[in-house]
């Protein structure tokens, strides 16, 4: 398509989590190009930490990860992970949206999630996807299904103990390393910079220390200790080796001085391939080292390291030899030396700080002193800056004389070792630079704190442990001062909190086969891009509620205080105990446990949520019929709430399911929690009767409330959006997705909280919302992926190419590859068998394409990992090579062997030969299978003419296409003309909406029109409807069923017998007309809830009833403040910001007074005419109280219109109990039906306020448009295909089939013969029942055929001495 | 090699759940025995009483089928026809003579993968205690 426009045909997509991911796939699949961001690693939000999702109890994992996939694999969704949109500029249709990624630490396009670096990375850190249960490393993917499949690496800044050291030791590295007790590798990281690790790990003056955050909680840990420890127990030679050492270079350097600096000097410059000589004034090497007391410093531990150094730099040390007097600086340069490095002791006078902390009785130690600075300037041209040291440059350490470079106590003065050290590691970096010609400083830079560090919170809340101390020195018995012993040393190395996460021991480097973790990737920086988009999203969820600053919960005391969250985790199979249910405090599995409900909703005292968290009750509900599940009956469950409110679809008979199986529910708030020595919890609460009570629970959950996430107003801030005065989006009911700047739309829990389903449905009305903006942007942004023509294999022999993957080390170490290699050589048909290291990587695509030509492969057998992650990518390798992708299969020597057989290698290679076996054989079998495009109509049908049809058409219409709008009525608009609100103006929005649809040329609108019968499948649907002037057909894509609900007439409490007693619309008119009678000073209203609802006969609660009946109050007192006005309930449910509502009522007099089911209110009319008398027994009273009411409202909910004749029966429909429409899954299609596009939106679908009806029409719409955008639709593939000659017409696959595909239909090409089944394509959701269940065989399943599935389980089964003979 | 008897297993694996716990119990890198080969199958209601004989006749000791949680199919009821057939074939294999524990059903969702290597163990387990299958000691003779 042309770009009719100069809008953007992108979305910016701001949140991975369901929201964003449903927006993200509607929008690409309606035409767009998505960017979809997301500050985390992996998308997917908050689903995956979920266990079950109610109220259908899936695996909330489960429901998810085949959506992960979807939009990972989607070549219209650009995923950016760890990413943050800082803000937009421009106009709706073409904004400029600048977008933060921040780094991965990782290359995420080479990283082959094989998870090695984990297992080398020494740094543990809380779980955040376990709510900190349960450690992960530094190196990390949240959870097993993640998106992008890659892991990331946490990196704070470089700690603050590496930071303050002036020769930045790696001190936070081998701390860390220490700890899991790797001494050698520790070494190796100290022995990076350090070759004195026995020597200042005893006398170092340990600046680290001094900046150790530790000390925030208790104590600074003994970094210097742990420091001796190491050396003390680990090989320096082995560790030295470990270093590649450059190639050797011709140069020579010179270095003056056989002190720390100097032996230091020379040490890094062997690193460098640079040799060295040493000139000493002295007799002996390791300068100041020399004249720390003997029993501080072991000259033997100076000694083996000095003889280290020069054993391993290759240098001599020339004794006695003298600065100024047996040689100069000139002398030396034409002796041949390349440069020369000064490090030579200091002065004699200024005392250094390792002297001075040796108290006085050691002053004086230096007799070497550099006493001829003065002279050297005068000889050498160097210049001083203070008359005993050397002016150099403090970056590079070079001199104001070219090749001299100076580091030591002459460079920086009385300094500690250390510093000399760090001074000559920099001073080697730079002769080595000097040597090569390069630039000295290009590159460098100190190592200082930037400010930008996000360091870790000190976890002040943990408990605090002493610091590590020596063994008491024994100067009687003992020569030296001992060092740490190893439990101590460990345990003082596990006190560190890694302030810098990541601690840069560069294990994960080593470790990393692909090279995905490397210096580079560590060294990764933030980088902001612009990119041009026409419309924005955001659906950035939200933050629990933090209970730690609430006293009263004892959340951050008390280990068996858990937030909901945390025990979502604790009953998930994937989370910290493995899904046995244990409380976190002592493992003991609980047998009683409490939820308390409104942990940070409905509450102004404890914290300043006034709203209601809208999904609490339901999850709470959910957790503790879970919880029951997995430990029994005898776990006894209670949850303590104000009111139950389990108002959406299928809620409340999941509440009620609860309570039969014995799920306790106490009406009442608890006051007091107190932890007992024990690990339980008393506690403490005044039950309905008044009652004090105190009770023992094993644990405690609290149901904690969903509050606006954390970086949401400054998100709001950069984007130029308003947030309400709760701190989410602002958004109005009648565009519930629309911020309040144009072209930015918000859907989900962003916006109030909500359950998923709700989240889902706002989901798609964004894409909607977005969509229209940009609509005639479609297709100018989207990509399309060409292929080469497929190769026709007919009648070709099988030739297979089998191609077995090390995955690095992750298979290879475990199966032995070649030989597997081998075996496949001989196997059947096998034309080619090679190894790869790694088989995902993108030159081994390139291979796996070139052999597939060269040897002209017509199968390939992948054996690596799963195909369920994999097998997309390889095909489409088929695909760019000409090959049919079905000509496909993977051997799982991965997840299915190598990683679960790591102690059996060989058996381990026999599966895999076995597994190899049965692939190619299955393989032999394949055939291509061709997927036709199928042409559709673009226009859309809907049925029904209220706010939700209207709603529907009007966007399918700004989408582009067209749409029939059926209305078995003679007016538009429906229901929403008699609701009256005193918060918005529904009947003026109705009124507008009505002309616009009218106004809009895409729509034709039949009135007084009904569907009769309707046929054919997605993209070419064909329905006949009846309308006044008779039949006709209308040719239709998709469908939208929204058929509508109606008030519920009760029988009960005189409706219809007293014209007193009315209805809410009823009043709602009465309201609207203005109704005189309402100001009448002092008259009584009543309302009672719940009317014949939530009862067995309507086992479902209306959802909008409670918060109409208060906002109908609130206009009666605003009206006449003299009314007296009671509303009796069941539960008030007045969910998320509608709570406001409730207060507000409250707080003007509307008394509220609840009834049970078993003692209902009972109205009776004193005399006809005269006002009712109500009599209700109060709650808090237990005794009858008599309400003389003026006018009765009846709050009686809403039903479904009757569906079962236009819905049913033509369109094939189901219902659910209750008589309305059925969505294809409750939780994640809440919008579409089971038959493929056939959709649904409001009260046909379940009861729901306006806002949610428009959002749930606008989604209809997106779903409907992501059908109606194609030219054509691909049908064919993975399904089942009848034969018509086998086929016995016995309609087993009709009866079978869980989506009522297979037809019985005529047979075309001999209608003299009997009918056969017939199974669209375009339909068939690929399942294979119905293959099966065929008792005649006559259906056969595509790419798991009979036959092939029988080659590969022979094959697989074969006995193994059979295949070794072949 | 010890000369003990190591059976040889088939399981029929869903694409939803079962193979995805299985995936699963490799990356949380569980131990189980190596007895069991996994067949991938679109759904349990793919499953077919031909294959499990196939496996039987080419000498497998057991066969087991691994669907999602009762309630939970992605196909409404696969599992459930497939739980139905296992039953089916079970009997059919006492009336021949073969001990029904043979075969079996299990139902586990993505996120267990712990629980897929303990169902692994355990069948194994079975089977060993079993012994061969006679079917095996049949061809062979």
């Amino acid at each position: 398509m042309t770009n009719k426009t100069d809008k953007s045909g992108a979305v910016l997509v701001i949140g991975g989590g369901i929201a964003g991911i449903q927006t993200s796939m509607d929008l690409a699949e309606m035409g767009y190009f998505v960017h979809l961001v997301d500050k985390n690693p992996a998308i997917g939000g908050r689903m995956p930490q979920l266990d079950k999702v109610f109220p259908t109890n899936d695996c909330s994992m489960c429901i998810l990860s085949p959506k992960l996939n979807d939009v990972g694999g989607h070549i219209n969704i650009e995923t950016i992970n760890c990413a943050e949109v800082l803000d937009i500029s421009g106009e709706p249709g073409k904004f400029i949206a600048r977008v933060k990624k921040n780094p991965r630490f990782i290359d995420g396009s080479k990283c082959t999630a094989c998870g090695d670096c984990a297992k080398v990375c020494p740094v543990d850190l809380p779980a955040e996807f376990n709510e900190n249960l349960s450690l992960r490393k530094a190196t990390f993917k949240s959870y097993a299904q993640a998106y992008p499949n890659a892991y990331s690496l946490s990196k704070e800044g470089v700690s603050p103990c590496v930071v303050s050291c002036p020769a930045n030791v790696n001190a936070h590295g081998y701390v860390a390393l220490a700890a899991k007790g790797r001494y050698q590798e520790a070494l190796e990281v100290i022995m990076d910079v350090l070759p004195f690790p026995a020597t200042l790990g005893r006398v170092c003056v340990h600046p680290c220390e001094k900046e150790c955050r530790r000390a925030q909680m208790d104590a600074p840990l003994a970094i210097r200790d742990i420091k001796r420890f190491v050396a003390d127990n680990a090989d320096m030679k082995a560790a030295g080796e470990t270093f590649v050492k450059a190639p050797a270079k011709d140069a020579k350097v010179a270095i003056i001085g056989a002190g720390p600096a100097g032996l230091t000097c020379a040490y890094h410059l062997a690193r460098r391939g640079i040799k060295s000589d040493i000139f000493e004034a002295t007799k002996v090497a390791g300068g100041a080292l020399r004249l720390i007391p003997k029993h501080r410093l072991d000259p033997d531990v100076l000694q083996k390291e000095i003889d280290f150094i020069l054993d391993y730099s290759g240098a001599q040390i020339k004794y006695g030899v003298a600065f100024g007097k047996d040689f100069t600086i000139d002398s030396l340069f034409k002796d041949g030396y390349k440069a020369i490095f000064l490090g030579v002791g200091a002065h004699k006078n200024p005392k250094s700080e390792e002297e001075q902390s040796s108290g006085p009785a050691t002053l004086a130690y230096r007799q070497k002193g550099a006493a001829a600075g003065l002279t050297w300037e005068l000889e050498s041209g160097l210049s001083l800056d203070k008359p005993t040291t050397i002016k150099v440059d403090p970056l590079t350490m070079a001199t104001g004389r070219q090749g001299v470079f100076a580091a030591g106590d002459l460079q920086s003065g009385p300094k500690m070792s250390i510093w000399a050290i760090g001074a000559a590691k920099e001073s080697a970096e730079s002769i080595a630079r000097y040597v090569n010609g390069e630039d000295l400083a290009k590159g460098r830079k100190p190592l200082v704190m930037t400010g930008q560090e996000t360091y870790r919170q000190v976890p002040l809340n943990e408990p605090k442990q002493a610091r590590a101390n020596r063994p008491a020195f024994n100067k009687q018995t003992e020569a030296f001062e001992p060092g740490l012993t190893e439990q101590d040393a460990i345990k003082e190395a596990q006190r560190c909190i890694s302030c810098g996460s990541c601690c840069q021991c560069y294990r994960c480097v080593k470790a990393c086969l692909p090279g995905a973790m490397s210096l580079e990737s560590h060294g990764q920086t933030p980088e902001i891009v612009e990119l041009e988009v026409g419309a924005v999203v955001m659906a950035t969820g939200f933050d629990t509620f933090n209970p730690s600053n609430s006293e009263t919960y004892r959340y951050s005391q008390w280990p068996n205080v858990v937030t909901s969250m945390e025990y979502e985790r604790l009953l998930s199979a994937s989370g910290p105990f493995q899904g046995h249910l244990i409380r976190p405090g002592d493992h003991k599995e609980p047998k009683k446990i409490a939820w308390l409900q409104c942990v940070g909703s409905r509450d102004i005292n404890r914290c300043d949520k006034r709203y209601c968290s809208a999904v609490c009750c339901m999850y709470a509900i959910k957790e503790a019929v879970i919880s029951k599940e997995h430990s029994g009956d005898k776990l006894d469950t209670s949850i303590f709430y104000m009111d139950i409110r389990t108002y959406g679809k299928d809620f409340e008979k999941y509440y009620n399911r609860a309570q039969d199986a014995g799920v306790r529910f106490v009406r009442s708030r608890i006051h007091t929690l107190t932890p007992q020595i024990n690990g339980d919890v008393a506690l403490e609460y005044i039950d309905e009767s008044g009652q004090r009570n105190t009770e023992l629970f094993d644990m405690v959950v609290l149901s904690v409330g969903l509050t606006p996430g954390a970086s949401l107003a400054q998100l709001a801030n950069g984007l130029g959006v308003e947030l309400n005065q709760e701190g989410f989006i602002k958004t109005s009911p009648f565009t519930p997705v629309s911020s309040t700047r144009p072209g930015v739309y918000a859907c989900g829990a962003n916006n109030e909280p909500k359950d998923i389903p709700y989240t889902v449905m706002e989901a798609s009305a964004a894409a909607e919302a977005a969509g229209i903006d940009i609509a005639d942007a479609r297709f100018t942004k989207t990509k399309s992926r060409t292929y080469p023509e497929e190769r026709d294999i007919k009648g070709e022999v099988p030739r297979i190419g089998v191609f077995v993957c090390h995955c690095g080390i992750n298979i290879a170490s475990v199966i032995n590859v070649k030989e597997v290699v081998e075996y496949a050589k001989n196997l059947p048909f096998v034309e080619l068998a090679q190894e790869n290291l790694f088989s995902c990587s993108s030159d081994a695509q390139v291979k796996l394409k070139e052999a597939i030509i060269e040897h002209k492969l017509n199968r390939v057998v992948v054996a690596s990992c799963s195909p369920r992650t994999h097998e997309p990518m390889f095909r489409e390798t088929l695909l760019q090579a000409g090959l049919n992708k079905y000509l496909f299969e993977m051997a799982n020597i991965r997840d299915q062997d190598s990683w679960v057989h790591q102690q059996e290698p060989e058996r381990a290679t026999e599966k895999a030969r076995d597994l190899v076996r049965g692939a190619v054989a299955k393989a032999a079998l394949l055939e291509p299978m061709y997927q036709t495009k199928m042409g559709l109509s673009h226009e859309g049908l809907v049925v029904g003419g209220g706010v939700a049809g209207l709603n529907s058409a009007l966007s399918i219409a700004k989408l582009g296409f067209k749409v029939h709008l059926l209305e078995q009525t003679d007016q538009l608009g429906g229901n929403a003309h008699k609701i009256f609100s005193r918060e918005k103006d529904i009947r003026g929005y109705v009124k507008d909406l009505v002309t616009e649809v009218e106004a809009n040329p895409l729509i034709t609108i039949y009135k007084n029109t009904v569907p009769k019968s309707s046929e054919g499948f997605v993209g070419n649907f064909e329905t006949v409807c009846q309308g006044p002037k008779g039949q006709f057909h209308i040719k239709h894509g998709v469908t939208v069923l929204a058929a509508g609900g109606r008030a519920h007439e009760p029988k009960s409490y005189l409706y219809g017998q007293s014209q007193r007693v009315m209805l809410s619309l009823d009043l709602d008119e009465k309201l609207a007309s203005d109704d005189s009678l309402i100001k009448k000073p002092g008259q009584t209203f009543a309302f009672i809830q719940c009317v014949e609802s939530r009862e067995p006969e309507r086992p479902y609660c209306s959802k909008i009833c409670c918060t109409h009946s208060i906002e109908s109050a609130l206009t009666i007192l605003d009206r006449n403040p003299t009314a007296n006005i009671f509303i009796l309930y069941r539960d008030v449910r007045s969910y998320g910001f509608r709570e406001e509502l409730y207060h507000e009522a409250r707080s003007r007099g509307v008394r509220f007074i609840r009834y049970d089911t078993d003692s209902k209110p009972e109205v009776v009319e004193t005399s006809p005419g005269a006002p009712i008398k109500i009599t209700v027994v109060d709650h808090v009273l237990k005794r009858p109280l008599i309400i003389t009411a003026d006018y009765l409202t009846l709050a009686s909910g809403i039903d479904a219109n009757p569906m079962k004749e236009e819905i049913v029966e033509v369109f094939k429909g189901q219902l659910t109990a209750e008589g309305f429409l059925l969505e294809a899954h409750m939780k994640l299609r809440p919008v579409d039906m089971a038959t493929e596009g056939q959709f649904l939106a409001g009260l046909a679908h379940y009861p729901k306020p306006l806002e949610e009806t428009i959002a749930q029409a606008k989604a209809s719409a997106a779903r409907a448009a992501t059908i109606l955008s194609k030219d054509f639709i691909m049908v064919g593939g993975v399904v089942a295909v009848a034969d018509p000659e086998k086929c016995a017409v016995c309609c087993t696959c009709v009866r079978a089939c869980p989506v009522s595909v297979p037809k019985i239909v005529r047979n075309e090409t001999d209608p003299s013969k009997r009918g056969h089944a017939y199974m669209e394509p375009a339909i068939c959701h690929g399942c294979g029942v119905c293959a099966s269940e065929c008792p005649g065989k006559a259906i056969k399943f595509q790419f798991f055929t009979d036959d092939q599935l029988k080659a590969k389980i022979e094959a697989l089964v074969e006995d193994k001495r059979a295949a070794d003979a072949n | 090699m010890s000369d003990e008897f190591e059976p040889r297993i088939i399981a029929f694996c869903c694409q939803y759940c079962s193979y995805s716990a299985a995936d699963m119990a490799g990356s949380m890198r569980l131990q189980y025995p190596t007895n069991v080969e996994i067949v991938l199958i679109p759904c349990t209601g793919r499953f077919d009483v031909i294959l499990a004989l196939k496996a039987f006749e080419s000498g497998a000791d057991g066969v087991y089928v691994a669907g999602c949680l009762e309630g939970n199919c992605h196909f409404v009821d696969g599992n459930i026809r497939a739980k139905k057939r296992v039953a089916y074939l079970a009997n059919e294999l006492k009336k021949i003579g073969i001990e029904p524990e043979r075969i079996a059903m299990y139902n586990l969702s993505a996120s267990m993968g712990p629980r897929f290597a303990e169902i692994v163990t355990e069948f194994t387990d079975n089977i060993k205690a079993l012994g061969p299958s006679p079917v095996k000691k049949k061809l062979a003779a």
